[in-house]
Formats: structure tokens, sequence, C-alpha cells
């Protein structure tokens, strides 16, 4: 060899989003996540139950007109697990992106300035210091539980983990010849961010938002399972696990359908993830 | 010793070594010559039968004194390798592990040999390769030895198990020519000395001139020439081997240059970088002072070539000149406006740069096309962009319909045509060429300087052209200044200085560039310029170059000035400037220029 390198083998966009998809494992992950979320969308068309709706016949196992039989109040637990999956596609559409967007902005303010470099970079710390559960009571605290305290969360949790990354992507591209390059042409550094170094270093956010989408499921579910996520009478899946523990022996299948539920997801945004930093990340 | 025939070696997709047979005897210098990509490389691999899947040795024998490689167990192969044939590569600075102590990584490839006389075997070839006070530094990490040391270590370790052969693989490019003189002097005398035979894989026939006796030119996995490299030089029969010879420069070679405008383009005063390195707490931090005092001018059409060892300051001051870094000391005037933050970006439009690696300089995720576009959007050209970049693929040879691909769908020259295409978007008056032809080989070194040229000629573009190979930058400057440690020593002519150099770095260097011309390097006498560039953190008092120089106080006692008085660049005939104090005094050695008769 001479001193000329092999080339890097940096495939433009398009290429290399088919390579991320094309693995089996983000393959067989939107498959699920699809299907779930398209039950959960397709709820009413799905079960002919009211979630909401109370009955006489509480804690029936499943068979009979309910699939999976019903809670402790009557009502059908099919229709509340595709009415709670509803909850994490609000969470996953509108938390994670608000989160990832201000999480990346901030990451990149910080790759550009010094000083804000400093003071942001000691806040991540503290925010990723803590789990996100105790976040969520922070914020449960001050704007009172909900839906409303899950999405402050979820979204909040998002901003220290993409921050990083882009700070991290700003860092290493600064300095690389074809961002000099542009610089030497003439390019501002407005266009100079979103033209060149983002683009070249999204690949590591693609894989967080993933990441974050099964952190999302996750969060939701274990601040619901506490009291302080979605309130009843609304299903959500973490909901849906605390009341079942305490009927756990008169009724075990109260369980399975929201762990199910919430292990698939989870699982599935994680093989996503997975799929994507094969394809993404291995150059 | 060594006998290679028919070898084969295959991966999906091509044939890297297609029917390849040669021989080296025992106590021979025989050199694997050819470009990138030739297979000269996987030769050498699978000579070791170490080629890497997916790639196979399909066919072949490789007979090393009677036996078979390729049929051996990967057992015995150990014992061949290491033992009987050693090993050197191209980067010493990736090739040392970087936690092992020097001692522990040479002992750990001696066989059948006591801990205590595997140390004093690792002292002695330490020794027979030139580290000094060897028994100290074995206990060094690598990162205490420079990249010429590192080299002498590996040489070190491949000669621990006195092998009879040793396979190297571009052993000196990632050096500076000082010190790639030094190794290769260090492997003849090896040869010499103790008749280790040595396979040189290379691209820089002026290296096979110096140390080979004889060659096998190879192109696309197959040898097209072999013979002693007198004959191949002289009368090459081959038509590549021809080629190849015409494309590498000489520094008697005929040159063929625009004439250069008058009044300056660019002109540097006193420009001064200093860097400071991390502070330490309540401490002062050391500053590196990149560059010193550098005043130089270009004209209009002209080029000025800069050339130094790395760490001279050379790219530094290309990128000062661009405003990337900031100087902090001095001015940058280019066309007549002084550089500075408010009118850096008029200045973009004036002065524009090539880099070194066309593969790391374009945005991989931009089309040619895209990339072209970039410069006229952001300097807001009014006319048909697309008609533009049609024009400017033109003109530096390339097709039009090339616009819609990605850089990785293109090879280095290519590549490197396309950064010349996006630096004349915005018509500057000036290119600062940062070793622009330095990573690719030499057939396309020719014919980027061809380009340049060209386009010099028809669009009277002045170049900055910054590279380490005093040859090639012979071929294509008006002017050459000659770096060395963030000063500028020599400034004149190219042809007066490459032909008589006043400053003894300047005659250091040119002896060092080897030729293609074996009688040449075996007649010419060189300056061997001892130990690497003094760290710019402390650098030497008075005349900076005084503790390598070959006419220096250590030559001449009563030199005492050198190491207390810094010479100033004076001017000593009409154009050229040197510093020193005892310019062109007793230079033990003209260049090779005025050795040739004429």
């Amino acid at each position: 060899m001479t001193a000329v390198m092999e080339a890097p083998a940096a495939a433009p966009r398009r290429g290399q989003w088919r390579r991320g998809f094309g693995t089996p494992s983000a393959r067989i992950g939107l498959a699920v996540v699809g299907l779930m979320y398209l039950a959960g969308l397709a709820a009413p068309l799905l079960t002919g139950h009211d979630p909401e709706a109370q009955s006489a016949h509480a804690l029936l196992g499943p068979g009979g007109g309910h699939l999976l039989g019903t809670d402790e109040y009557g009502r059908d637990l099919w229709a509340r697990v595709l009415y709670g999956i509803r909850v994490d596609v609000l969470v996953t559409v509108v938390a994670v992106p608000i989160g990832a967007v201000l999480g990346t902005a901030l990451g990149v303010l910080c790759g550009v300035h010094r000083w804000v470099d400093v003071v942001l970079q000691r806040a991540f710390d503290v925010m990723l210091a803590f789990t996100a559960l105790i976040l969520g009571v922070t914020v449960a605290a001050v704007i009172g539980p909900g839906l409303p305290a899950v999405l402050v969360t979820v979204a909040g949790v998002n901003v220290p983990l993409f921050g990083r990354i882009a700070r991290d992507a700003v860092l290493t591209q600064r300095d690389l010849d074809y961002v000099v390059a542009a610089r030497t042409v003439g390019v501002g550094p407005v266009r100079l961010l979103l033209r060149h170094i983002l683009p070249n270093g999204v690949d590591g956010l693609v894989v967080q938002g993933a990441l974050s989408l099964s952190l999302a499921v996750f969060v939701e579910g274990a601040m619901s399972f506490v009291g302080i996520g979605v309130r009843a009478p609304a299903p959500s899946l973490g909901s849906l696990l605390r009341s079942s523990v305490n009927f756990l022996h008169q009724n075990p299948a109260y369980a399975v359908g929201p762990m199910v539920a919430v292990t698939l997801l989870v699982v599935a945004f994680n093989l996503v993830a997975d799929g994507l930093g094969k394809g993404l990340l291995k150059r | 010793m060594l006998e290679v025939k028919d070898l084969v070696t295959r991966f999906p997709g091509h044939t890297a070594v297609d029917g390849v047979g040669f021989a080296v005897a025992a106590g021979e210098t025989a050199a694997l010559v050819g470009e990138s990509g030739s297979g000269k490389s996987v030769t050498a691999m699978s000579v070791l039968n170490m080629v890497r899947a997916p790639g196979r040795v399909a066919s072949g024998e490789v007979l090393f004194q009677g036996r078979d490689l390729l049929k051996l167990s990967e057992r015995e192969l150990r014992d061949v390798r290491g033992a009987r044939i050693g090993m050197v590569f191209q980067d010493p600075m990736s090739s040392l592990n970087p936690v092992m102590r020097i001692r522990d990584q040479i002992t750990e490839g001696i066989r059948g040999l006591p801990a205590k006389a595997a140390r004093d075997r690792a002292v002695e070839v330490m020794t027979r390769v030139g580290i000094p006070d060897p028994e100290a530094r074995l206990a060094d990490y690598p990162h205490a030895f420079s990249g010429g040391m590192r080299q002498r270590v590996m040489i070190a370790m491949a000669l621990a198990n006195r092998p009879d052969l040793i396979i190297a693989d571009e052993p000196t490019t990632a050096l500076d020519v000082t010190v790639q003189a030094q190794i290769i002097d260090l492997l003849a005398e090896l040869n010499r000395d103790i008749g280790t035979a040595v396979l040189l894989i290379t691209h820089n026939l002026g290296v096979v001139a110096r140390l080979c006796s004889r060659a096998l030119v190879m192109r696309h996995g197959r040898i097209v020439e072999s013979g002693p490299v007198d004959r191949l030089f002289a009368e090459p029969e081959h038509e590549y081997t021809r080629a190849l010879l015409a494309a590498v420069p000489r520094l008697d070679g005929p040159r063929d240059l625009p004439p250069a405008g008058d009044g300056a383009v660019l002109e540097t005063r006193d420009v001064a970088m200093a860097f400071t390195s991390r502070r330490a707490f309540g401490r002062k931090a050391p500053v590196v002072r990149a560059l010193d005092g550098v005043s130089l001018s270009v004209a209009p059409g002209e080029t000025l070539g800069l050339v130094g060892e790395s760490g001279c300051g050379k790219s530094t001051l290309g990128k000062a000149v661009l405003g990337i870094h900031r100087p902090t000391g001095g001015s940058v005037t280019v066309n007549g406006v002084a550089l500075g933050p408010r009118t850096e970006r008029r200045i973009r439009g004036d002065v524009q740069m090539v880099f070194q690696d066309p593969y790391s300089s374009l945005d991989p995720r931009m089309t040619i096309g895209a990339l072209l576009r970039e410069p006229l959007e952001v300097h807001g050209f009014s006319g048909d962009r697309d008609a533009r970049v049609a024009e400017l693929l033109e003109l530096v040879g390339l097709d039009a319909s090339m616009a819609d691909r990605y850089p990785h769908e293109f090879s280095g020259g290519q590549r490197q045509r396309v950064a010349i295409a996006r630096a004349l978007a915005v018509e500057p008056k000036l290119i600062v060429c940062d070793e622009a032809i330095s990573a690719l080989d030499v057939s396309l070194q020719a014919q980027i300087v061809a380009l340049l040229g060209d386009l010099q000629r028809r669009l009277g573009l002045a170049y900055l052209f910054i590279a380490h190979d005093l040859a090639a930058v012979r071929r294509i400057s008006h002017r050459i200044a000659v770096m060395y440690l963030g000063q500028v020593v020599e400034l004149g002519p190219a042809d007066a200085l490459t032909g008589t150099p006043l400053h003894p770095y300047t005659a250091a260097l040119l002896s060092a560039v080897p030729e293609p011309d074996p009688p040449l390097e075996r007649r010419r006498e060189r300056i061997v310029l001892t130990g690497d560039v003094p760290s710019p953190l402390a650098p030497p008092p008075g005349c900076r170059f005084h503790g390598r120089c070959p006419v220096g106080p250590s030559v001449h006692p009563d030199r005492t000035i050198c190491a207390t008085e810094t010479p100033v660049l004076r001017e000593v005939a009409p154009g050229r400037h040197v510093a020193c104090h005892f310019a062109a005094e007793g230079l033990p050695v003209a260049s090779s220029a005025t050795e040739v008769p004429a």
C-alpha cells in the first residue's frame, strides 16, 4: 500500500438507511412495533367493549365474552390493554421527539460555545445522575400526576441523552477535513452545522432515538405503576400492571396482557436500535 | 532461498495476485515495485500465508529454504514467521503496542532463549539498529520514541531472531525524507554486514534505486518486468515501467512554467503562531511556536513551493493564510486586504485550499454536484449554477455527467480533481495546496501537477504549494521556501535553490531525496542528518538547526556563534535569501543536479 488510504466506505444516506433497517433484528422489531401500534390505534375495531365501562362481572378469567378476562371493576382487560397502548403511542410519538430535538439543539450549542458547554454539561450530569423515576416524581410533584407529567418526564429524560451524543458528533466532526474544507469555501456556521456536521453525525442520534422509544415505554409503565402517571379510570399499560399485582392470586391472567404488551414494545424498540446500530455505526 | 511460483490470491470479485513468480537469493536486496492496488502488499502477505479472509491464496507455491509455506500448518508457520522471516510494516506509529515496554515487545518474539539471553539479544539488536543508549531505552514505552526511532525498533524486532530475510512493506513511506534516508541506510548496512536478504515493497522508485540490486515491477497483480535495477532504470522494456519512471519527479528534470506576474496576491509579514498547550494548574503553559516571523510573498500566476520536515510549520502557515488559524503575530495580506475577522469572508473569495487527503476532504453525504454548488450558493453566484458546475468539472478533466455521483464512487485522483474544482468555483486568485499530491501514486501526482500547471496558464492562478517532496515541489514551483522549526531558512528561485543550495539544511534535504537513478545513487555522497527535528516546545537557542548542522559547531567547534545568535534571513544574491551565518561555506555536497554531467 502507498500512503493512499482505503476509502472509509461512507456510503450516502439512502444506502445506509437500507442497510440499517434491512438487518433482521430491525425488521422484526419494526414489524412488532407496527402491529402493536396499529392494534392500539384500531382499538375500537378490535373490541366491542368500552375500556372504562364497569360491570358486575369482576375478576373473570379469560374466555367467554372477555378475551383476557375482566379486572376488579368488571372492565374488559383486552380493551384496556388496547387502549393502554394508545398512551404509549402518544408518549413515543410526542414526548420522545420533543426531548430529542431539544437535546440535540442544546448539544449542538455545547459543541459551538465553550461556556454554554461547561454549564450545560454539568446540568446534564445532574440529570443523568437521577433515574427517570425520580425525575418523574419531581415532575409529578410540581405539575401534578397525570399524562402531562409522563410526557414532560419522558421528554426531560431524553434531553441529556441526545445532548451528549449531539455534542460529541459536533466535536468530532468539527475538525475533520471536509468541514474545514467547507469553511475555507466560505460556508457560514449555521449552514456548516446543518449541512455538514449534523448529517454526518446523525447515525448516533438515530440509534439513540430507537433506544429512547423503548425507554419511553418503560418510563410510562414505571410512572403509572407507582401511581404518578396516567390517572384512573383511563387505562395505561403501567397502571394495569399496578392494579394487577393486588389480584395476582384471584386472577393471574390479569397481569399477562399488560406485561406481554410492555415487554414486546421494549424488546421491539431495542431490536430496532440494535439493527440500526449495526447498519449505521459499524463502518 | 525464497522462491514464489505461480502465486494466485483471490478476493471475492477480483484477483489481487495473478500468477506471480519470483525468487530472492540469500543476501540479496530485491524490490517489489508498484502503485497502490497493484497487489504488491497482498503478495507479501501471501508469501507469509497471512492473507486475511475473505481473501485466500488460491494456488501456487512459496518455497522458503525448500519448504512450501502454503502447505505448513499454522504452528509450523509461526516458526518461520518472525524467526526466519522478519516483517517491517509501514506505519511505525501503529505497529507497536503502546502499553508494552520495548524490551517486552522485542523479547516476546525471540524463540528458544532464556530470559537473560533474550534480553542481551534485545540490547544487541537495539545497538545494531542504531538506537542510542539501548540498555536504558529498553524499559521505555513506544510513546517515548519518535517515528524514525520506532521504525528502528520495528527493524530491531524483525532482526531479533536473526532472520535470513526481512520483508519490509513501505518501511519509509510514513517518514520524513531525512529520516527515510537514515532507515534506508540502516537496511543497506544490515544487508552488507550481516547478509540479511531484504524484500522491499514500495511505490518509491528512488528508494529502490538507493537500496536494491534487483526490482520487480507489478501491475494489476502481475509482474510486468523484472531485472537488475541498473538495467531496469536505464533501459526499461515494458511501457508501464517507462511510464512509471517518467512520472517520477527529478531534481534535474525539465520544467515548463508560465511566467509569473508582478506584485503580490499574498504577502505575509512576520507571521507568528504560538499555540498554548493545555494549561497545568498554576503553572505557566508551555508555548509551541509553530511559526516564528515568517515573511513571504506570492505574485499573481506564481507558484511558491514550501518545503520542510513534518512539524516545521508549513501546514500551519497554509492555514494561517486562509484564516483557519488566526496568527498570533504579524499580518497576512491578500490582494491588498489585510486578513482579519471582518475581511475573512471576503478573502475566502480570493484564497482557496486543496487538502492532502481527498478521501476525507469531501463530505461523504453530498453529491459531487452539491459539493460544487455549495461555494456558488454561499457566495451568491447569480448565473446558471448547473452550467457552472458542468464547466468546473470539465475544467479539471472530469465529465459533467459525474455531478450526480457521490465521492465514494471516485478514485483518489478523481477526488482530488473534484477538490480542485471546488476550490476553483469562487474564482480565487490563490490556491493553497497543502500536501495536495502527497497521498497519490506517482503517475497520479504527475497528472495532478500537470492539471495545476494547465490551470495556472489558463486562469493566471497563484499557488502556495506545500509539500515535503522537494523534487515534486521543484517541478511545479517558480520559487521555493525551505522551512525549519517555524522559520524560513532559505528562499530562492526553484532551479537555483535545488541546484546550488546555500543553507546546509536545504543541502541535507536535497541529498536525502532518493533519485530513481541507481548509478547516481551509488556515486552520490550524502549528508545524512542525525537525529530528529527538535521539539518546537523548546527550540534550540541561536540557529535552530545548529545541533544537526553538518557545517555547524558540532563539526567546527570554533563556530560558536551558531549556538548563540539567531541568523536572519538576508539576501545574498538577487532573489536568493538565506538564514545562515556560514551560508554556502564548505557545504560537503552539492546537489545531484550539479553533479550530473550536462
